[in-house]
């Protein structure tokens, strides 16, 4: 299975990156944004992230636990809250050999590697992040201290950007003008990532921006390990602003990366920040009306006139400033087309779901799944709309 | 203007849609492609067709290998007027330039049709079957699918084989094995040197049912001359002579140039000039020299000459081990005087289609389980159960030896595996007839031995054997199994029914040879002690054979007395054939084991298999001059020395239980009973007790239907000697005399248990 998956979560991201190689498929999320009220769909405006996960994760049995589901890699771009709430409540922390049925039965999501950036030794500005920095550190102390256990299955770190912090020296870091292609203790042969984002001069100022050092990155897809060209590109750009995309941009091309490697190139990117303007120029909008070029330079690089945009965010009306806003929609409309600008909220809606973007890699670029075929025999399912709702009957007048 | 669409050139329908799943289908059609109106157009005197256009979705960087499939793509929906819903619309393209040579998954074209969609693997049959459980959405969304994943160069969904043409139209079968005509294509193994094609020689095997030639051979240059002659004596016999074989002449013919072609050709050649000069051009094969070889004279060819075309592709082809794809045409050669030394242009062709004979590796394959082993499994006894078992291996690519004196009888065939066909044969040729009929270009399968299975039983057997599998019901030959000295590394195991069939009962040996059958059967039966469901089978037997003072346990089925159904027989055939084939793929095991698979009929017809599994014995022969060797079921000598250890500087003693054979000569040690609490004993004798005594044996006689019970005594000599004392001399004779009083009288086993050694004595 080699496919990407984008949730409709509000104003926030939520991503599954799926790959398959030698037969094994390795799970990769990017952030979460698991609100509890889309919990068993309790309410129906929101998409049940945590059970389509739960349905999608490899399983394993764990400390003699059966059917533990686990990711082979979680990627946190940043510590806001709309790309880490749900973490404390759906993924497990602590010792993976402490995992026992209980944190089965709550359907905590064992994480074997995390990925995150030097920012997880600073300042949390929310309960979920702060929770996920004691993990990280739990993790780093491990690998610092040189533990036997440190390469466990629920131990594994990878630190992506350099801050210069010493604490972190040592430890293996992934940096911007990095190809990666090893995931969980497994080098894939047709799936890699390009580290863009964040720089070490970004990290190391004195007021660090956490949506400015987001961690920006590239998805490739090969169809097949000897071939010259990519078969999917998705680009991940976290809040990334446009003073961050500038340097994205002047970096990639400067080192050559974008010839030599088509760094900059994309099919799908999830519009950062959630269609804010931010992207394209400081706030107020109105204050800086005209998009930067570069992060116009920085759309123009999609690969095909098929390219599509998703924004991660609420349903966007002419109303909406950031995040997100309608003026960058407009913006992003003016290079894609409409018809490849994509709403997580409203683009695929089954009664008043919204419902999660699929994208499946084909040799000729990344695809929506096939139209599903039905069957001539049915029985309605636990999740059909009328089962939730009141239908009204009586004995009253016959019209 | 030029046509576009196939469907231009359809009349319209102008009859009445008198189905009405027809008109209910049409409107969901409508409402599919959001069109008010769809056209109905003539296809045949019995179908409609309906052309419309659907949705393709493009992958984004273009269509790959740039395939002309379009975001728009009209087909025609063909509907059997009547015959629909049991019989699943088709679908074809509209385009008359739909690019169908790079795409697989089409079918052929058909009387200038335009070529269909292949939807379903399986044929027409099985997409009538398909469409049983879909509606016309369904239909329409695969197609659009399909569509997409030509697009996307996805439409092998084979991975990395090559899709093979879809044919369809066929008119007869021909049967060869692929592998055998590959190698010859692959060593370019012609009749002449630096030819092109080999001289096939087939056997016509028509049946009321269908038309089909057989491969029977590739033949040689130097055999040419030899086959025609055997052809022609074949001819000359009489149709009604039961050895008759027509025979007749084929060619197979293959390109020079390894150059893959990866193009699909949806239409088929249908004459000779359009063959050779078309189709065999566009797959790089010089058909010259064979149509001089047809045209030979004295070349032997009859009217009809199957022909069949290797052509080589880019991939493995699915389902097939070469890069090889085969075609099997029929051409009708016709004398015509106006080509003297050429083949008619004219001549026409059509196609057949290929069936692989069944190979033992393709048995395997089916079954999903590979017995073919280096050496023979010798089945002994090919009954009811032996022969289905027998049946059920040779299907997974086993090679037996199968001995069985009797021959298969009128009522044998109510429970036998083979058929009527084989009343009066020997079931053991029988059965090795029916492995040639399975596989008919095999060399031996089935190696018969019809005579007793007894005479194989020699050290050389391992030479050939691998296993020996005893399903002869026979208490004869599992003495003489017991007993025979087979050589190293034979595993044995003995299936057989009881409890009036009921129970079927396989005893695995363990490795070495230990435990043997009669270990476990022993050691089963002294489980019936604390086994409710063991013990209440044995004392049913008991009962049954109450005649006999000890009973036998295990019918055959041979009689037409037994009353025993063929199911039951089958399932245990089923469940041991299946415990059989685990075994052989498991190392040997140290335990030996035993399965009881038990078939109820209340409160339903059912079955289910125990387990039972047993260590090695302890193996001592006797240590006075004779036969007899004890074995002492796992734990039980340990015991002994333990009891002596305590009982120690004072002797003691007790009561051994178990079995003895005096055919084998073999005693079976299963367990002790304790010296009885009236016992007595000091430093240089032991008197055992019998306080209670009678009554525990009494139970255990009981509880295992008479098959265990009192077999000797034991006492241990702390001190020494390593011997038997006069005391002891003096009790064995005592018994001894009272022993010969009995009907079958025990021989008086005695044991005695030193610090130094365990030593039985029996007389």
């Amino acid at each position: 299975m080699n496919q990407v998956t984008h949730f409709p979560v509000g104003n926030g991201d939520t991503s599954l990156i799926q790959t398959t190689d030698s037969a094994y498929t390795t799970n990769i999320i990017v952030d979460c944004n698991i609100r509890n009220e889309s919990l068993g769909s309790k309410d129906p405006a929101m998409y049940d992230v945590k059970a389509h996960l739960l349905r999608s994760l490899n399983r394993k049995t764990v400390n003699g636990i059966t059917n533990v589901p686990y990711a082979d890699v979680f990627i946190l771009t940043h510590g806001d809250e709309d790309h880490v709430r749900g973490f404390e409540q759906h993924f497990y922390q602590g010792d993976p050999r402490l995992y026992s049925q209980r944190n089965k039965d709550a359907g905590e999501i064992i994480n074997e590697t995390m990925w995150f950036s030097p920012m997880v030794m600073g300042k949390a500005n929310n309960e979920d992040e702060r929770v996920f920095n004691k993990e990280a550190r739990r993790r780093i102390n491990l690998h610092r201290l040189n533990s036997p256990d440190r390469d466990l299955p629920g131990n594994r770190i990878a630190i992506i950007g350099y801050d210069g912090n010493e604490k972190l020296d040592g430890l293996r870091h992934y940096v911007p003008g990095q190809i990666v292609s090893r995931f969980n203790n497994r080098e894939l042969s047709t799936f890699s990532i390009f580290i863009h984002s964040p720089y070490q001069q970004g990290l190391t100022e004195d007021e660090v921006d956490k949506n400015g050092v987001s961690i920006v990155f590239q998805a490739r897809y090969k169809i097949n390990p000897f071939s010259s060209t990519f078969s999917a590109l998705f680009m991940f750009a976290g809040d990334a602003n446009h003073e961050a995309i500038a340097e994205i941009l002047d970096k990639t091309i400067r080192h050559g990366n974008a010839t030599r490697h088509q760094a900059l190139a994309w099919d799908v990117l999830v519009a950062p920040h959630h269609c804010s303007w931010t992207f394209f120029n400081f706030c107020e909008q109105e204050d800086h009306p005209i998009p930067e070029k570069t992060s116009i330079a920085f759309l123009r690089q999609r690969r095909t006139e098929n390219a599509h945009v998703i924004a991660s965010c609420k349903p966007i009306s002419p109303y909406d400033k950031n995040p997100p806003h309608y003026a960058a929609k407009v913006e992003y409309v003016k290079v894609v087309g409409e018809k490849n600008f994509f709403n997580l909220a409203t683009a695929i809606m089954r009664g008043q779901t919204p419902q999660p973007i699929i994208y499946q890699v084909t040799a000729g670029g990344p695809m929506k799944p096939k139209a599903p075929e039905g069957t001539a025999k049915v029985a309605g399912a636990a999740g059909l709309s009328t089962i939730n709702s009141i239908p009204g009957y009586g004995a009253g007048p016959v019209q | 203007m030029e046509q576009v669409l196939y469907s231009e050139c359809l009349q319209p329908f102008e009859g009445q849609l008198t189905n009405p799943a027809l008109r209910e289908t049409i409107d969901q059609m409508k409402a599919f492609v959001a069109v008010p109106t769809l056209t109905l157009l003539n296809w045949s005197d019995s179908e409609i067709a309906v052309p419309l256009v659907l949705e393709v979705a493009l992958p984004p960087l273009g269509n790959v290998d740039g395939v002309d499939i379009r975001e728009k793509e009209p087909v025609v929906v063909v509907f059997s007027t009547s015959g629909y819903p049991r019989i699943a619309p088709k679908v074809f393209t509209d385009r008359l330039d739909f690019p169908d040579s790079v795409s697989p998954h089409m079918f052929l074209r058909n009387d200038g049709r335009p070529p269909g969609f292949c939807l379903v693997r399986g044929g027409l049959s099985a997409a009538n079957e398909w469409y049983s459980n879909k509606r016309i959405s369904d239909v329409l969304i695969r197609v659009s699918n399909w569509l997409r994943d030509a697009a996307c160069g996805e439409l092998a969904l084979n991975g990395d084989s090559f899709d093979p043409l879809r044919l369809t139209s066929y008119e007869g079968t021909v049967t060869y094995d692929y592998d055998q005509l590959a190698k010859i294509v692959r060593q370019s193994s012609s009749l002449y040197l630096n030819g092109n094609f080999a001289r096939l020689q087939f056997e016509l095997k028509n049946t009321k049912d269908s038309f089909n030639r057989t491969l029977i051979q590739v033949v040689p240059l130097d055999k040419l001359e030899a086959e025609q002659a055997h052809e022609a004596e074949e001819g000359r016999k009489s149709k009604d002579d039961p050895t008759r074989k027509v025979l007749c002449r084929g060619l197979l013919i293959w390109s020079e140039s390894d150059t893959p072609i990866d193009r699909y050709n949806v239409e088929l050649p249908k004459d000779w000039d359009t063959f050779k000069n078309e189709f065999c051009g566009q797959h790089l094969i010089d058909a010259e020299a064979l149509e001089q070889e047809l045209c030979r004279p004295q070349s032997g060819f009859y009217v009809y000459v199957p022909i069949i075309v290797a052509i080589k592709r880019p991939k493995t082809v699915f389902g097939f081990s070469d890069a090889i794809e085969f075609i099997n045409f029929e051409l009708e050669q016709k004398e015509d005087p106006d080509y003297p030394d050429r083949m008619d242009p004219g001549a026409p062709l059509s196609y057949s289609s290929h069936v692989q004979p069944l190979t033992p590796a393709k048995a395997a394959a089916i079954s999903g389980f590979n017995y073919m082993q280096e050496k023979e499994t010798l089945i002994a006894g090919a009954g009811a159960l032996g022969s289905k078992i027998a049946l059920h291996l040779i299907k997974c690519g086993a090679r037996l030896l199968i001995a069985d004196d009797d021959w298969l009888l009128p009522h044998n065939l109510v429970r036998h595996g083979l058929n009527a066909a084989y009343t009066f044969h020997y079931k053991a040729k029988a059965m090795a007839r029916e492995a040639i009929r399975l596989f008919p270009n095999e060399t031996v399968r089935v190696t018969p031995f019809a005579a007793k299975a007894d005479i194989l039983l020699q050290k050389d057997l391992g030479e050939v054997c691998s296993r020996i599998l005893d399903f002869t019901a026979s208490g004869s030959f599992q003495n003489e199994l017991i007993k025979a000295d087979i050589g190293e590394g034979i595993e044995v195991a003995r299936g057989y029914l009881s409890d009036t069939g009921q129970l079927g009962i396989l005893l695995v040996e363990g490795a070495g040879r230990n435990p043997r059958i009669d270990d476990l059967q022993a050691q089963l039966y002294h489980h019936a002690i604390q086994d409710t469901q063991v013990s209440a089978w044995l004392r049913r037997e008991s009962e049954l054979n109450s005649k006999t003072d000890l009973v036998t346990v295990g019918v055959g089925c041979h009689s037409d007395t037994t009353v025993l159904s063929d199911d039951i027989i089958s399932v245990h055939a089923g469940i041991m054939s299946g415990l059989v084939k685990s075994a052989s793929q498991a190392p040997p095991s140290k335990e030996g084991m035993v399965y009881l698979n038990q078939v109820s009929q209340e409160p339903f017809f059912q079955s289910a298999t125990a387990r039972h599994t047993f260590l090695p014995v302890d193996v001592m022969a006797s240590q006075n001059p004779s036969d007899w060797e004890i074995r002492f079921s796992s734990g039980i000598v340990d015991l002994l020395k333990a009891q002596m250890r305590q009982a120690s500087p004072n002797e003691t003693g007790g009561v051994l239980i178990g079995c003895a054979n005096f055919k084998t000569k073999t005693i079976h040690v299963t367990g002790l009973v304790d010296a009885p609490p009236d016992s007595k004993a000091d430093r240089c004798c032991f008197f055992r007790g019998k306080e209670g005594l009678a009554q525990t044996v009494q139970h255990i006689t009981e509880a295992t239907g008479g098959q265990i019970g009192y077999i000797g005594e034991w006492h241990s000599h702390p001190k020494g000697p390593d011997a038997m004392s006069g005391t002891d001399t003096e009790t064995v004779t005592r018994f001894k005399k009272t022993y010969q009083q009995e009907v079958t009288p025990l021989p008086v086993f005695l044991l005695i248990v030193t610090p130094r050694a365990v030593l039985p004595f029996v007389f």
